[in-house]
């Protein structure tokens, strides 16, 4: 019986696992290009201190008060 | 301003993204050290069997390494793509471990596994088992690194909120490293990866026996499997015994939801075996109570109480009501910064500050709260008990079950007769899926548990969310399900195909399929 020569196998899981690899991050960098990337959010503490602390100016309380908020 | 289906979505992506994630880690961080003690047999016997035994469980590591690598990575970016008030908040203290394991994983850890792979012909024995060594104590210290950061949004030690950045800042650093309840964390987190790894080379080896092929190379790895099996398990059970210690001192309101404790009990407290919560009711519709057993857990003693879930709700209302102050103040400060009585007034109910930010979710000012309001919020801080009471008790009850598998297949290895039980081989080959089922409720126990906070106590779950949209979130989040599905899909077709070749792939012509893999 003529062996296979070593390594063989393990080459073409190194090349499979490799092509994985670069599809992972093409997609996941498409997925971020798609949804993500128009939507950044910049937060400094102005931003946080609006979110946490200062009520908005009358006019833009669109939400019943009492009800959890809609955007 | 952000809607709840937006707070909601967020989670589930972090959730799913998380979850998928775990899949591939606990096996990475036990297979690593079953090739630790392969390897080191072989250089200490010189058998070559133990060569071949590393390099085969070695290639399905491999491919679970490849396949889960860069899963890990979306759960960083999401910190700042969907959750960018957190990031900001918490960056200063969250950031460093975050980047502390980034260096660990990139550099350490993928290093050593390149040298792992690329290396048995160019590396004499002992150095190849070094770096087999240093590739399982990179893997470990990853770990340790993100535990430290999810152990400190569990129990925020170290850090103090500053009015004028707006976010909370490090005051503690070996605080931080040193918090019990990620060294708690790390310990059980580990062991169950260590369990898992276990469980994988136990399994296969029961398949190659009841097949009865390749029986030396199965032996030996089942016989290894049983051992660090044991072992694991049981630091499992002793460590999540200390885990849950750290979660009764720190966050006793997960423990309270977790058993089904809604009443404050003279210690020491019953232990909830069986229960039926009623959440609109605030109690147990049934329950089987087993006496003291609650309390010596929680509590290491017989005269401490466990407070209830009610208890706390109206603990919590009264933290709430001095929350509203703090957010006052707060309001106030970010418009005098310099009054020092201001400040002072600050210091005296910052710690509070998180309850009031709770009111946030129903409305914007302060001067708007209700009675109704503040029940609410206080009501917002118990988690859903009937979810966490049963993840914990399934996780619990299949961690027994494997310290009885362990047991037995540790016993009939030492006696030598392992082989002959079919049914221990089957019972092995079953219980494959187990240990991630359980790591999978652990983890949700630990998550799901935190709610309705991202920093327990500190930073409410939905002031924490960037102000993405709801189609945004819709879109990525079936990406990342439909792509993760897919890379499971991968793994499991390659583990399936590699695993019943067996080590007959390694091509070294003393096994089974070689003739088959000659053609493959």
């Amino acid at each position: 019986m003529s062996l296979p020569p070593p390594r063989l196998t393990d080459r073409r899981l190194v090349r499979d696992l490799v092509w994985v690899v670069i599809l992972k991050l093409i997609v996941i960098t498409a997925l971020w290009w798609g949804f993500v990337r128009e939507f950044r959010v910049p937060v400094d503490h102005d931003a946080m201190a609006v979110q946490l602390a200062a009520p908005l100016p009358a006019k833009q309380q669109t939400h019943t008060d009492g009800e959890p908020h809609g955007q | 301003m952000v809607s709840e289906q937006l707070v909601d979505l967020s989670r589930l992506q972090f959730a799913a993204t998380a979850m998928y994630h775990f899949l591939f880690v606990p096996l990475t961080l036990g297979m690593v050290w079953m090739l630790v003690i392969m390897e080191s047999v072989y250089v200490m016997t010189g058998k070559v069997i133990y060569k071949d035994m590393t390099r085969f469980w070695g290639k399905l590591f491999g491919i679970n390494f490849a396949l889960g690598v860069t899963t890990g990575i979306t759960l960083e970016f999401q910190f700042g793509t969907n959750w960018a008030y957190y990031s900001h908040y918490v960056g200063d203290i969250f950031g460093a471990p975050l980047a502390i394991e980034g260096l660990m994983a990139f550099f350490l850890e993928s290093t050593f596994i390149g040298l792992f792979f690329f290396g048995w012909d160019r590396l004499s024995r002992q150095q190849h088992l070094l770096v087999t060594l240093l590739m399982a104590v990179g893997t470990n210290l990853s770990a340790l690194w993100i535990l430290i950061a999810n152990g400190w949004m569990q129990n925020p030690v170290g850090a103090e909120f500053s009015f004028e950045t707006m976010r909370m800042e490090l005051t503690d650093f070996w605080a931080v490293i040193f918090n019990p309840v990620a060294q708690g964390k790390f310990v059980h987190t580990v062991s169950a990866g260590y369990v898992t790894g276990a469980m994988f080379v136990l399994s296969i080896s029961a398949f190659y026996l009841l097949r009865g092929r390749d029986v030396e190379f199965a032996k030996r790895s089942f016989r290894i499997a049983a051992a660090f099996g044991f072992a694991s398990i049981c630091s499992v059970i002793v460590l999540g015994d200390e885990s849950g210690y750290t979660v009764g001192e720190a966050q006793q309101t997960k423990l309270a939801a977790m058993e089904a404790m809604w009443e404050t009990e003279p210690a020491p407290a019953s232990f909830n075996l069986i229960a039926v919560p009623n959440e609109a009711e605030m109690k147990n519709d049934f329950a089987i109570h087993i006496p003291w057993v609650m309390g010596l857990i929680g509590t290491r003693s017989l005269d401490k109480e466990l407070p209830g879930l009610n208890a706390i709700y109206a603990a919590n209302r009264e933290r709430v009501i001095t929350g509203i102050e703090a957010v006052r103040l707060l309001e106030a400060l970010r418009k005098a910064p310099k009054d020092e009585t201001l400040r002072t007034e600050f210091a005296k109910v910052q710690a509070d500050l998180g309850f009031g930010l709770l009111l946030k979710k129903y409305v914007r000012s302060m001067d708007k709260v209700t009675p109704e309001l503040i029940d609410r919020a206080a009501r917002d801080t118990l988690p859903k008990v009937a979810p966490l009471f049963w993840t914990f008790r399934i996780m619990v009850a299949l961690g027994f079950a494997m310290l009885a598998l362990f047991g037995l297949a540790l016993w009939y290895s030492v006696k030598g007769d392992f082989a002959e039980r079919r049914w221990l081989l089957r019972w092995a080959l079953w219980f494959l899926p187990v240990p991630w089922i359980a790591c999978e409720m652990g983890w949700f126990v630990a998550e799901y548990g935190r709610q309705p906070w991202t920093i327990y106590g500190v930073l409410p779950t939905h002031l924490s969310v960037s102000t993405l949209t709801v189609e945004s979130l819709y879109g990525s989040l079936a990406g990342f399900v439909g792509f993760y599905t897919v890379l499971l899909i991968v793994e499991m077709y390659l583990m399936v195909r590699f695993a019943r070749q067996g080590p007959g792939s390694l091509g070294t012509g003393r096994y089974l399929n070689e003739a088959h893999h000659a053609h493959a």
